[in-house]
């Protein structure tokens, strides 16, 4: 490989970096070859002892992922830390996935089932209006409209509990999330992915 | 017992980065040479190491003017870089210290054989 093809290949490897980080990590490489040359070696050997510019450009990657996430924490961001250093092939990760996986459909559940119970309380309060409209659809039967509103009312009221409760659940789910990230760097640390 | 090995070497490297970059201001292809002349790595393996380390706030980088081309970027140690250096020395000498202990153990069996 010449020193122009490494580069390059570093350079479309990483294109999803900021523009003055990518040149920052390309500075070092020319500065390399540059010393690398005065010294007399070849294009060649200096690429060969460089290393695969693809697995460099994958720890670049997941340190510039991650430093996103721990600055800015969102949903998106977590995904994108999570498959990039996956691509490091840290089998934990992939092991994790699944029951993480169940964990997010767990939560979703709760949010639906939430709403479902907010909505069917709104319904109840408005039950006995609708009856008036719809006789042969909503029947009350001898309940009075007064114990119908109320009952309504403290189911939506029980919805909404279970909302704050899910959020909350959330939230832990999405710090521990970063935590685990975090930890994860933490082995990057003591193993850039490389031959 | 290789992927051990391959971890094993690069946990080494950032204990090696920072001992040798507390002796004096490194740039990077001399971080390199100073380490593969010791050490069987991918050479481009330190430079991700170095901007990891400097995003922890180990490192600092300055450019400083060369005889031959354009400026080298230098990397010096930090306050918090050297208590991480020594953290990791410590570690690492617990750490070899118990297997060498090991190995001793091992020897003092073998002669009584």
């Amino acid at each position: 490989m010449t020193r122009n093809e490494f580069l390059e290949s570093l350079r479309k490897e990483l294109s999803s970096l900021p523009p003055d980080e990518l040149e920052d990590i390309l500075y070092d490489f020319e500065e390399h070859f540059n010393i690398g040359l005065e010294k007399g070696q070849s294009e060649e050997e200096i690429t060969k002892k460089l290393g695969d510019p693809a697995r460099l450009a994958r720890s670049y990657r997941a340190i510039s992922v991650i430093e996103e996430v721990n600055k800015n924490p969102t949903a998106s961001n977590i995904f994108r830390a999570i498959f990039s250093v996956l691509s490091l092939g840290f089998f934990n990760l992939v092991f994790m996935l699944g029951p993480y996986l169940g964990i997010l459909g767990v939560l979703l559940a709760l949010f639906v089932s939430a709403i479902v119970i907010i909505a069917a309380g709104i319904f109840t309060v408005f039950a006995p209006f609708l009856s008036t409209i719809f006789p042969d659809i909503i029947i009350t039967g001898n309940i009075s409209a007064v114990a119908l509103i109320l009952s309504g009312i403290g189911v939506s009221s029980l919805g909404i509990l279970l909302f704050i409760f899910d959020i909350f659940i959330g939230k832990k789910i999405f710090s521990g999330t970063v935590r685990y990230l975090n930890w994860n760097l933490d082995i990057l640390k003591n193993g850039m992915k490389n031959s | 017992m290789m992927i051990i090995n391959i971890q094993f070497k690069k946990g080494v490297l950032e204990l090696c980065v920072l001992v040798i970059v507390s002796i004096k201001d490194c740039y990077g292809y001399e971080l390199v040479e100073k380490i593969s002349r010791h050490i069987d790595i991918a050479e481009g393996t330190i430079y991700p190491l170095l901007r990891r380390l400097k995003k922890e706030g180990y490192l600092e980088s300055y450019l400083k003017e060369s005889k031959e081309g354009p400026p080298r970027k230098y990397y010096r140690i930090t306050a918090p870089g050297i208590k991480e250096k020594e953290a990791l020395i410590s570690e690492w000498q617990a750490f070899t210290g118990g297997v060498n202990a090991i190995i001793e153990k091992g020897r003092a069996n073998d002669d009584q054989e």
